[in-house]
């Protein structure tokens, strides 16, 4: 069975009922709108909007959950367990996610975010963390297009406070 | 190029979690913004880390300082900023979590205050101490009892008296090293109770035929 889901800019995508069930939004939804699987008339009859997510960003996460509809369900660590050492970037993520510059990748970070689909949001926060690993403050600057508000006196006292840690 | 900080902030703080210490502090050093931030977030989950004094340096004991969390290293520091190392960690993170954390205090010179301080933030699922006197035993019963989440493993180098020994928590693991060429069969079964195992490295240990009977009962 397919769902239909509607972006914020009326784009419709119709896709498998396995795909629509992998972001925990839109299965609440789904849920809410007593649309289930055996059902055909309630998934012809209703469609999901998603008004925080675009028709281009759709378009990347459903390519994600694709990818990704067989993967074997991974066991949720208790809350301060999470993150960091958890969390590997797949060689196909690695290229899906690579062409991406900053920007999109925000964005379609956002949307796993909205749309609650932990293994693409991790994948993209593991991948900035990755960015910056290794690179120096100026570099991490430059790359984020942050500005440095801090003084000379002040880098210079994080400096020294920081020295310690060595590799 | 999309500005990192437009973010929303729970986005943010998600993504903290996930960088390694050294570029939390790298990144500090971008922007206040940012500084801020990572003093308010967690900084995820470490499988270990251990505090310890290396041993006693040329230059006196405080150059031997050295912290460990996961892959980073902190250590060989002049004696006057090692007295401000605990107000550095709350700028760095304001939480962790360790799944083994190792605190030395063999040669440790610094106060219970400073150590608590040093790790106030931390949460862990199984804390170590290696103990080699009774004052440092005082001092790991303490920290233990500021930790009553975590599970406990001690490594004693020395024979502490034996009224020390009623003061230690129950133990995942209590290990004694000892050249002390008797130990008194009520103190192993004693022990045996309180501990979930024990394990005595003792070189001249003397047990009598009828002490191993009593602890084998």
């Amino acid at each position: 069975p397919n769902v239909k889901l509607v972006t914020s800019d009326n784009e419709e995508f119709v896709v498998d009922f396995r795909i629509a069930k992998m972001s925990v939004t839109v299965s609440r939804l789904m849920e809410a709108m007593n649309m289930s699987e055996t059902d055909d008339a309630s998934l012809l009859s209703n469609s999901i909007p998603l008004p925080n997510v675009t028709k281009a960003v759709m378009a990347r996460v459903i390519e994600w959950c694709e990818k990704h509809k067989n993967d074997e369900p991974k066991e949720e660590k208790e809350n301060d367990k999470r993150g960091r050492t958890t969390h590997v970037v797949s060689d196909w993520d690695k290229e899906f996610l690579k062409n991406d510059e900053f920007g999109r990748l925000c964005q379609l970070m956002g949307a796993a975010n909205y749309l609650e689909i932990k293994g693409l949001f991790n994948d993209i926060s593991q991948t900035i963390a990755n960015m910056i690993h290794g690179k120096k403050s100026d570099e991490i600057a430059e790359m984020f297009n942050i500005h440095c508000d801090l003084t000379e006196a002040e880098k210079k006292e994080i400096r020294k406070k920081t020295a310690w840690c060595e590799d | 190029t999309m500005d990192i900080l437009s973010l929303p902030e729970d986005i943010l703080r998600k993504i903290m979690r996930t960088l390694e210490i050294k570029d939390r502090t790298r990144l500090r050093l971008t922007c206040r913004a940012f500084e801020q931030l990572l003093a308010s977030t967690h900084a995820g989950f470490f499988d270990s880390g251990s505090f310890s004094w290396l041993g006693i340096g040329a230059a006196g004991a405080m150059s031997a300082f050295s912290l460990h969390i996961g892959n980073a290293k902190f250590r060989r520091v002049e004696d006057s900023e090692v007295a401000l190392f605990p107000q550095l960690i709350p700028r760095l993170f304001e939480r962790i979590q360790f799944r083994k954390f190792k605190i030395n205090l063999i040669y440790n010179p610094v106060s219970l205050e400073y150590i608590r301080q040093l790790i106030g933030s931390f949460n862990v699922d199984e804390l170590e101490f290696l103990v080699g006197a009774n004052f440092h035993l005082e001092t790991a019963v303490k920290i233990a009892a500021d930790f009553p989440q975590s599970k406990y493993i001690m490594e004693l180098t020395y024979m502490p008296l034996e009224e020390s020994f009623g003061l230690i928590p129950p133990m995942e693991r209590l290990s004694i090293s000892t050249e002390a060429p008797q130990m008194p069969t009520r103190i192993i079964i004693r022990l045996l109770a309180a501990h979930k195992e024990l394990r005595l490295i003792c070189r001249h240990l003397l047990l009598t035929a009828g002490g191993w009977r009593k602890v084998m009962q």
